[in-house]
């Protein structure tokens, strides 16, 4: 392996030019809330699509029926023009859907390296790997270290868990993880939330980054229309379960943006 | 490469660690200073019951103690893990209660060889633990909950088993697993070494120890990421079980006896050694070797305050203090850390 | 709390709606328990009380003489009251497992104050309540003020309240308590003994206590939500520190009951009631997720466990077999009660 933590994209950039992710029709009801209804929309390839609504508008009920984590009523989606039946998170990664929960993407009392490496942890080569399920610690934090400093993350101590690092460098290590899962699709829930000024520019830095370093694409739900603004190609905005508007950014405004959040232009 | 992602240049005050050296030394390891702590604890102790008790610093009793709390340290390294996934197990009394009389009644009743009868503790205690991996991890009960059940459940059936007989005088090699000795160091402590040693690992070197640890320290995160929590925490609880049902093995060993009252009591020692060695009480954090320190506290307390002529009453309360002032100053100075 | 102006768009997303399948039975059913989860709970636990009596009645027609009756009904007294407490506690989303040592404290205490030095029944019992008070009080500032986690404090004190009562009385076993202490288990007042009434008396002030005053509502917002029950103003500390100190209090009162029918202490005594006053708070229906306590639901739990116990042994069944027996009720009943809050949980 070289010396990149997380390798180009090679093939995408070569790829079809069809949208890597299609949804058709997504419902999702929780009792009597629908909480997402009759939804599709497409991302094309290294696309950053933006997912604006107010709270409660079904944002993240919609990435969860998208990436595995709930089970939704009906409707389909396609990775690649293939339709797929996702069934758990699991899955989604194994489809190359990496995600940023809104909260609890990271364990804070663990260290980078075991976040990193969350859930997917390198066993060690030979027997002890095998036998005694002994993980490779060395070539974690080595793989950590390499990530980070490719993203120009500065942690001081790796070994310190992540929860002394500022709320900033969280999110980085989580949106890092995602690019290092050589997720295709990366999923963020309000990345910026809960953090500094100039952290959230650093992490809205760092996807643009990583989309144009490694062409992966992204879908990120944010509150704040600058950030939409800043960093996205496309918005669609969510309203009481559905979709009221869908604009590539250089064909509309903040003041119509707000105004299909808020229903004034409905 | 730009330099815009430089959180490190742009961190708010809010996020800055504490300067200061000594803390920044503490920061690299950062279950250093919860051990450093235990440590202190121990020490002052043992210095204070060497000028109240002549007899005390000796090898003799520092050995004695050693092999007095085998048995909690073996049953704490179950706890730790227990503990790391941010749960808890008080019916492990109860789980020594029913191994026991089953080691009793296999031993003396069926007449089965001592590798038979200690496998028997195991894969019964891994049973018990099982039951109630399953509750916790499966039907989602509070785990406090689950185990004050199994905790009455789990002594009935003891009982029911035992019908109050006491098994005696067991064949060798049994004995020998309580009362040898190798090199002058008594067996139990080689058990409890060997369950520390392996703990050790389990905990920060497999795969399933550090996912115990993620399951305790952020579920939701945990789950997002794949980890099959439910089975993380169901292995936990069965872990827990084989080592009450090692545990048990040395009691019986220890005793030459076996009967259904044995264990009554023991989670208050377990817990509190678990909890004196710095695992965190919310879970993601547990110290192997801290539960080693906390046990040596609590074996240092009880034959101090023995030999300094203290009424053996005052044991219990001292570790009842012990136990809230240590959690309280932890939470002082921490916050509810890991919460 | 509604906000004040209604949300125009949340109102369109009603009517926009796609008309759901006609309900039936079982949705309504469905629905109605969800808006009515305490009678739904309640109910079930009559249903199992009223199953059990005519189980054992079928078994043993002695079981529902008045003289059995009575019986069941004094020996539940100390747990009646124990449970109001411990509902209050574990509405909090707390738990305490220090009550079977404050029992074990404060009968010593009767011992030596009224057996061993003689002391006039009424200031010795004064004490003893202030003692159970000052142990439920500790129990409280550890938890409240030093936030350390209610499972860890009992634990602790648990320990140093029975470890209290060995040093004070080694082994011994007080008894030979005078009549007026044994008044209350003794005396006949219209048939029933007087614990009985009291038991009656401190429940009604239990459900008074927590759905019609400001403390006992406070209790159940705490415990359904501690946070956003300090974002509302709410003092959670105090709160915490009343129930406990409460808890500690009725735990004193029981020992009352309970030394007025045993006319004896020892510091051994009353090991391990604190299952059983955890399992008729949760028979009875209180969460133990916290945010909901059922104090006539407790009332019934500990009649129920009385009566489980009672007709066990007229049955005729050993005392292990009981504890197996209450051991695989109590764990049912927990299973069911914690499978019936995730679903309730899931279309909340
Ligand atoms: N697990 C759940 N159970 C019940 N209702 C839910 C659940 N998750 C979301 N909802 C409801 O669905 C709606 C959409 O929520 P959400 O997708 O979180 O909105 P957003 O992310 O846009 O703020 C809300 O009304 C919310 O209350
Ligand atoms: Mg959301």
């Amino acid at each position: 392996m070289a010396a990149t933590a997380i390798e180009p994209r090679q093939e995408s950039a070569a790829a079809a030019t069809g949208p890597v992710l299609e949804a058709n029709n997504l419902r999702k009801s929780f009792g009597g809330i629908q909480a997402v209804d009759d939804v599709s929309f497409t991302l094309g390839q290294r696309e950053i699509l933006g997912m604006v609504g107010d709270n409660g508008a079904g944002k993240s009920t919609l990435i969860k029926i998208i990436t595995g984590a709930y089970r939704k009523d009906s409707g389909e989606v396609s990775l690649d023009g293939e339709p797929v039946e996702i069934e758990s998170t699991a899955h989604a990664r194994s489809l190359g859907m990496e995600t940023v929960y809104q909260s609890s993407g990271l364990v804070e009392v663990m260290d980078a390296p075991a976040n990193l490496f969350l859930g997917r942890e390198k066993l060690k080569e030979g027997w002890l790997g095998r036998y005694f399920g002994m993980i490779d610690k060395r070539f974690m934090r080595e793989e950590t270290s390499r990530l980070l400093q490719q993203l120009n993350i500065t942690v001081r101590n790796l070994a310190a868990p992540v929860q002394t690092l500022s709320g900033g460098q969280q999110q980085s290590v989580a949106v890092g993880r995602a690019a290092y899962w050589k997720g295709r699709i990366i999923i963020l829930d309000e990345p910026a939330n809960n953090i500094g000024v100039d952290q959230q520019r650093a992490v809205l830095e760092l996807v643009r980054q990583i989309r144009d370093e490694h062409g992966i694409s992204f879908i990120m739900i944010s509150h704040n229309m600058e950030h939409i603004f800043q960093v996205a190609d496309r918005v669609i905005v969510m309203r009481n379960g559905r979709k009221v508007g869908d604009k590539p950014i250089g064909e509309t405004t903040r003041n119509e943006v707000v105004g299909l959040i808020t229903g004034a232009l409905a | 490469m730009s330099t815009a992602v430089s959180p490190q240049r742009n961190g708010g005050a809010r996020d800055r660690a504490p300067e200061g050296s000594w803390r920044n030394l503490l920061r690299l390891h950062p279950d250093t200073g919860v051990l450093l702590s235990s440590l202190a604890i121990l020490a002052v102790l043992i210095i204070v019951f060497s000028f109240t008790s002549e007899q005390f610093f000796s090898t003799t009793v520092l050995v004695n103690i050693l092999n007095q709390m085998a048995i909690y340290i073996i049953a704490g390294v179950g706890m730790t893990l227990v503990m790391t996934s941010g749960g808890i197990d008080i019916s492990i009394g109860s789980i020594i209660g029913v191994t026991a009389t089953l080691m009793g009644i296999l031993l003396i009743d069926a007449g089965v060889p001592a590798l038979l009868a200690v496998l028997g503790a195991l894969v019964v205690g891994a049973i018990c633990g099982a039951f109630n991996g399953f509750l916790v991890a499966v039907v989602r009960v509070p785990p406090i909950i689950v185990t004050l059940g199994t905790f009455t459940l789990f002594r009935g059936i003891a009982y029911m088993l035992g019908e109050g007989r006491v098994y005696m005088r067991f064949a060798e090699p049994l004995p020998w697993l309580g009362d040898g000795r190798i090199l002058a160091v008594p067996v139990p402590v080689y058990i409890a070494l060997l369950t520390v040693i392996g703990g050790q690992f389990f905990l920060t070197s497999t795969r399933l120890g550090q996912r115990i640890t993620a399951v305790g320290g952020n579920e939701e995160a945990a789950r997002l990421a794949g980890i099959d929590v439910v089975r993380t925490k169901f292995l936990t609880y069965v872990i827990m079980g084989s080592l009450a049902g090692l545990t048990t093995v040395v009691i019986v060993a220890r005793q030459d006896a076996a009967q259904a009252v044995m264990g009554t009591g023991i989670e208050l020692h377990v817990i509190a050694a678990v909890i004196l060695g710095g695992t965190s009480l919310f879970g993601g954090r547990g110290l192997i070797l801290g539960t080693v320190l906390g046990a040596l506290i609590l074996g240092v307390l009880n034959t101090g305050l023995l030999l300094s002529g203290v009424v053996q009453f005052w044991q219990l309360v001292a570790i009842g203090i012990l136990l809230i002032v240590v959690v309280a100053l932890r939470i002082a100075r921490e916050g509810t850390e890991g919460k | 709390m509604t906000t004040a102006e209604p949300d125009p768009s949340a109102m369109q997303a009603v009517i926009d709606r796609p008309s759901a399948k006609r309900p039936g039975f079982a949705a309504l059913w469905q629905r109605w328990g969800g808006d009515h989860p305490n009678f739904i709970s309640l109910a079930t636990t009559a249903l199992l009380l009223v199953a059990l009596v005519i189980i054992f009645t079928l078994v043993n027609e002695r079981f529902v003489s008045w003289r059995n009756i009575t019986i069941v009904l004094n020996q539940s007294a100390s747990f009646v009251i124990l449970g109001v407490g411990m509902t209050f506690v574990i509405t909090t989303k707390g738990i305490d497992l220090s009550i079977g040592a404050i029992v074990a404290l404060v009968g010593t205490l009767l011992g030596l104050f009224i057996v061993t030095w003689q002391w006039p029944v009424l200031p010795a019992v004064l004490l003893g309540l202030l003692a159970g008070g000052l142990c439920g009080a500790f129990n409280g500032i550890c938890v409240a003020r030093f936030r350390v986690p209610p499972l860890i404090v009992t634990l602790g004190t648990m320990a140093l309240f029975r470890g209290i009562s060995f040093v004070l009385l080694g082994h011994q076993i007080l008894f030979d308590f005078p009549d007026s202490m044994l008044w209350l288990a003794r005396a006949r007042i219209f048939g029933l003994s007087p614990t009985i009434y009291l038991a009656i008396l401190v429940t009604a002030w239990g459900w008074f206590f927590l759905n019609k005053t400001r403390t006992g509502q406070a209790m159940i917002a705490v415990g359904g939500n501690e946070e956003a029950a300090r974002l509302a103003g709410i003092d959670v500390a105090r709160i915490k520190f009343i129930a406990y100190t409460l808890m500690g209090l009725l735990s004193a009162l029981a020992t009352m009951v309970w030394v007025a029918r045993m006319n004896s202490v020892q510091a051994a005594m009353a090991y391990g009631i604190e299952f059983h006053a955890i399992a008729l708070v949760v028979l009875g229906g209180t969460s133990l997720f916290g945010g909901r306590g059922l104090i006539m639901g407790s009332l019934m739990g500990a009649v129920i466990l009385g009566i489980l116990e009672n007709g066990l042994v007229i049955v005729g069944l050993s005392s292990f077999v009981q504890q197996v027996v209450l051991g695989f009720i109590f764990i049912a009943v927990v299973a069911f009660r914690t499978l019936q809050f995730r679903e309730g949980q899931v279309t909340r």
